[in-house]
């Protein structure tokens, strides 16, 4: 009897933690949904409404947004453009750096010390100025106007061949791969049928990143890319404003229509890196 | 065997040859049906050939539809599309590629372009916050080719000034004026003021003083309840174009103008009246749309009024010194085998047949004060309450001091600003205002020579 | 496995990786170099050889220190509530009974979805003064509004609020892909043995994902002192510039005012100070002894 209360007590308790907590998740999930909602909002409202205060019903400007919007420029190309753009990057990087960082997690070999420093220390140099000898550099190979230069140096993402590393030392059982030399396995099949999918939670989070990275990003495109045929979205949306011409509505408005591809698949790849690893019991099997 | 492959090759070189005529004659009558949309998208090398032969005699009368040719323009927002659209119907043989490059970094891109010297646009916009760290280079074409000062014998003198680089020389095209003006309310003008006519109440304000005075009686009539002039940080916008720039020949000289000026915005300040909104904030948007603010210092190009409501009820008065902000200034590339034809085109900017349809299209005020004569004559905004508008902004313009900017006059004066009216928040006494702005200007600037 | 015979395949695999590093990022970044010692001719590209002198201007600017000051006060600001929260709701979110954790885990990533320019005004409305929603919030205490953008500490914390904001949700995903790399039978041998919810935490969660909790840590404090949009977006003016950061400063004199010399120079040094603080933290969080708890990598039991 007396043993059947506490533990009816243990258990209220409990729900009582469990219902704050969930109080809380949905606090900072409200604060962190709010400028988002901001975001859909203003793009119904014109610029007036959208410096002076911060709108929380829509407004009726979102017709002459979209006309402002679309008047020069073919979002669907952009868009198009946007996709093959960020796809071939993600393919591309992930595919590569996944290769590089096992060979820095499972192999010992001359150098491999010395190289990984460079890898970290190259992760900290600031983007910004080397932008200006990498441009030289691309019209030198006269890659201008291509989306080559914006592919291709992907492979070379420092932060991602440093991440994976260190996922593939906690998650990435060594015993695995001895035992599939001991199988007689080919170097490049374990690659491709163990390594990859014991990392594949990693690799989608860092692919959900880069994709979302490249989805958005500018500076690059901007000043590698001279024909607007070949504009990505982001620079597409770009064009709407400038300092004497805000038209923050339609501008607004892109940046909805510009997110929405991102949150489809963040929200698909969120649950891939959700997923809990099975790897303990494979090993042990 | 060689032999007969090199007679196939030689074959297809001239069939193609006649190909490219013929694409060439193609792409002309497609030209004159439709205008930008399909001309956006050709970009032929044959044409290119025949444009050096027509252009050279483009200073005689010529048919405009006799000139043909591509020309590559670069700019940074999306309005060129329409000084394109209109120039298309004037000359429908002359396809201008516009490639819209939106953001800060635009400039960065036109850098990199001009410093490789491959993919160069035929011509090309700067912003004038950075232009005249551009202007002096010899990539960019001195415009006396084209006989600019005749084309712009009508502009406003300080239009003229600002398009010459330091050498005296003309180097770029300004095709719109952007004269700052009092914005006002019509009905809140007409409660606290007793007037809403912008000359009446350009002739109620003559100096800071008057404005002060003025903002004490509103501030006591309503009960702190309205303010005629929302915050120090503006005062610059109104006066620094006046005068003499802070930096010339590459030396810091503060006149006794500069001096005034701070001590214009303390005595604001500490007179217990500045309600003190941030410039361009919200609160003071907010403010003024709601005849709680009677006055703000904007540009042409405002963004700030809430039309939806107060369309008809905004009056523009020309302030007691004027100024302008944002100027767009048109170059082209020394380097470009279309030079006559940018030619063309920038003479047909800089025309007041242009520039009016460009007021009546798309609300920028002309360079030209004949322009502007021409349509003053009569004018009437709706959205103005019926106001001559164009009659205000020709009186701004026609004062606004002719001095050929340089690279520093813009960003010092900003930084004069920022440095000010901080300062006097935080109660600082004019001596140490300006120490921190010298020293200041030293860090970004350091080959200026500061006394 | 370690036999040098595999070794070459080793080479064969980072081989792409370090082909494309030599040409299109290790180039740059000795142009840069060489750069920061020249000054450059702005349209032409000209460069002409100033020794270091663009550097001891640097080293003589109290601005550029200051912006030091500013990034280190702002990225502590910032860091600290972030890494927290991240990992408290990325350990919330591995629990079963919390319903709606889909929902939840992609709800928090949203911030990073907005974009910069968003986020600036945002932040610039929300905190302006005396009308901006949380003056709003302040004044209904009947508290007096406060002027966020006037104060050099304030306006720096709101600075700081934005990044933690922002960049929170980013966070999440890291931890809970650590979290979820350790295996459950680990997790549950430890309830077994009768461990509490804390010391789950803290014997088994923590290490394990140490190497993960490392990344973070390192990629935070790169970010985190490459602190730039935030900085440039939220406040237009602020006194004292205090919340201009380094590599803003880096931006106003390379890309504002066309000092390219000099902004390489100032790149280099901000590399510098940035590669010192991820080696103090490094170092901190070095493997002091080479023994893993409970069934480290090698998951032997």
């Amino acid at each position: 009897m007396l043993e059947n209360r506490s533990v009816r007590a243990l258990v209220a308790r409990r729900k009582l933690v469990h219902g704050l907590l969930i109080l809380f998740c949905t606090f900072v999930a409200l604060v962190a949904f709010y400028p988002f909602f901001v975001m859909v909002i203003s793009s119904t409202h014109d610029n007036f409404n959208i410096v002076s205060k911060i709108n929380v019903l829509p407004g009726r400007h979102l017709a002459e947004n979209y006309e402002r919007l679309t008047r020069n420029m073919n979002i669907l190309v952009g868009i198009k453009n946007s996709i093959v753009l960020s796809v071939a990057v993600t393919v591309i990087e992930t595919y590569f750096t996944v290769m590089t960082a096992y060979a820095f997690a499972k192999f010992k070999f001359r150098g491999r010390n010395f190289l990984f420093g460079v890898i970290l220390v190259f992760m900290m140099l600031p983007g910004q100025l080397g932008i200006i000898g990498f441009y030289k550099e691309i019209q030198a190979l006269d890659m201008m106007n291509s989306y080559f230069p914006l592919i291709v140096p992907s492979i070379a993402n420092c932060f991602a061949v440093f991440f994976y590393k260190q996922y593939m030392d906690t998650s990435l059982p060594t015993e695995l791969i001895e035992a599939a030399i001991m199988d007689g396995c080919r170097e490049i099949q374990i690659f491709h049928n163990i390594v990859i999918p014991l990392v594949k939670p990693a690799m989608v989070t860092q692919a959900v990143l880069t994709f979302i990275g490249t989805w958005n990003s500018y500076l690059n495109p901007l000043i590698l890319l001279n024909e607007k045929e070949k504009f990505t979205l982001t620079l597409m949306i770009a064009t709407v404003r400038d300092a004497t011409n805000a038209e923050y509505g339609a501008q607004y408005l892109g940046m909805v229509i510009s997110v929405i591809p991102t949150v489809i698949i963040y929200c698909f790849g969120s649950k891939t890196i959700m997923e809990k690893i099975t790897v303990g019991a494979a090993v042990k099997g | 065997m060689k032999k007969l492959l090199a007679l196939i090759c030689c074959l297809a070189l001239v069939l193609a040859m006649f190909a490219g005529c013929a694409g060439d004659t193609s792409t002309d009558t497609n030209t004159n049906d439709t205008t930008s949309d399909a001309t956006n998208d050709t970009t032929s090398d044959a044409t290119n050939d025949t444009t050096d032969d027509t252009t050279d005699d483009t200073t005689e009368e010529v048919n405009p539809e006799d000139l043909t040719g591509t020309l590559t323009y670069w700019t940074y927002t999306d309005t060129a599309y329409q000084l394109t659209e209109q120039f298309a119907e004037k000359y429908p043989n002359i396809t201008v590629d516009v490639q819209v490059f939106g953001g800060d970094e635009y400039k960065t891109k036109i850098l990199t372009a001009l410093q490789s010297g491959t993919d160069v646009p035929d011509m090309f916009d700067l912003e004038e916050g950075y232009v005249y760290e551009f202007l002096d280079s010899d990539v960019i074409a001195d415009l006396s080719y084209i006989d600019i000062e005749n084309l712009t014998a009508n502009y406003y003198d300080y239009q003229k000034a600002s398009m010459k680089d330091s050498n005296g020389n003309y180097k770029c095209l300004t095709f719109m004026s952007n004269p700052v003006c009092f914005w006002y309310l019509r009905d809140a003008c007409e409660q606290w003021l007793g007037t809403s006519d912008p000359d009446e109440i350009s002739a109620m304000i003559t100096s800071w003083d008057d404005m002060f005075a003025l903002q004490e009686e509103v501030y006591e009539a309503s009960n702190g309840e309205v303010a005629v002039f929302g915050t120090i940080s503006e005062m610059p916008k109104v006066s620094a174009f006046s005068f003499d720039p802070l930096v010339q020949n590459g030396e810091l000289v503060i006149s006794d103008d500069w001096i005034g000026l701070i001590d214009d915005m303390r005595t604001f300040y500490n007179s217990g009246y500045d309600p003190e909104y941030g410039s361009w904030s919200g609160e003071w948007a907010t403010a003024w749309n709601t005849g709680k603010l009677l006055f703000r210092a904007m540009p042409s190009w405002d963004y700030f009024t809430d039309w939806d409501v107060n369309t008809g009820n905004v009056g523009l008065a020309a302030p007691f010194l004027s100024s302008f902000e944002g100027q767009t200034c048109l170059c082209v590339y020394n380097e470009s085998e279309n030079k006559d034809l940018a030619g063309v085109f920038l003479s047909y900017i800089a025309s007041d047949e242009f520039q009016i349809a460009n007021m009546e299209v798309n609300n920028q005020v002309p360079a030209s004060r004949s322009a502007i004569e021409a349509m003053a004559d009569g004018y009437s905004a709706e959205k103005y309450g019926g106001q001559n508008i164009l009659a205000t902004f020709s009186d701004v313009l026609e004062n606004v001091e002719a001095i050929t900017p340089d690279k520093y006059t813009r960003s010092v004066q900003n930084l004069f600003q920022n440095t000010a009216s901080n300062g006097i928040k935080e109660g600082k006494d004019n001596d140490t205002i300006i120490a921190e702005f010298k020293s200041a200007l030293a860090d970004q600037y350091p080959e200026v020579v500061i006394n | 496995m370690w036999r040098s015979k595999r070794a070459r395949y080793a080479y064969l695999y980072i081989l792409p990786f370090f082909l494309v590093f030599l040409i299109f990022k290790l180039y740059p970044i000795i142009y840069t170099f060489v750069l920061s010692l020249c000054d450059m001719d702005l349209l032409s590209g000209k460069l002409s050889f100033v020794g270091w002198s663009n550097y001891t201007r640097l080293l003589n600017s109290e601005y550029f220190f200051r912006s030091i000051g500013n990034t280190l006060l702002i990225w502590i600001m910032s860091i600290i509530p972030q890494l927290t929260l991240a990992f408290l709701l990325a350990l919330l979110m591995s629990n079963k009974w919390l319903r709606g954790r889909a929902i939840f885990r992609n709800v928090y990533f949203f911030p990073n979805l907005v974009t910069s320019v968003t986020v600036g005004l945002l932040f610039g409305t929300l905190f302006s003064y005396p009308g901006g929603a949380i003056n709003n919030v302040i004044t209904a205490f009947g508290l007096e509004a406060v002027d966020f953008q006037n104060n050099q500490m304030l306006a720096r914390m709101v600075i700081a609020i934005a990044i933690c904001w922002k960049n929170f949700g980013f966070n999440i995903i890291y931890f809970t892909a650590g979290i979820n790399s350790i295996s459950n039978e680990v997790l549950e041998a430890a309830s077994i043995d009768g461990a509490g919810w804390w010391q789950k935490v803290t014997k088994i969660t923590i290490p394990l994902m140490k190497p993960i909790l490392i990344y973070v840590m390192v990629t935070s404090i790169i970010g985190g002192l490459q602190m730039f949009d935030e900085s440039k977006l939220v406040f237009q003016s602020v006194p004292g510039d205090a919340t201009t950061t380094m590599i803003k400063y880096m931006y106003d004199s390379a890309f504002v005012r066309f000092q390219f010399g000099y902004g390489a120079a100032c790149a280099y040094v901000v590399f510098v100070i940035i590669m010192f603080f991820s080696a103090i933290s490094m170092w901190i969080t070095r493997d002091r002894d080479k023994v893993r708890p409970l069934g480290g990598k090698r998951g032997r039991k």
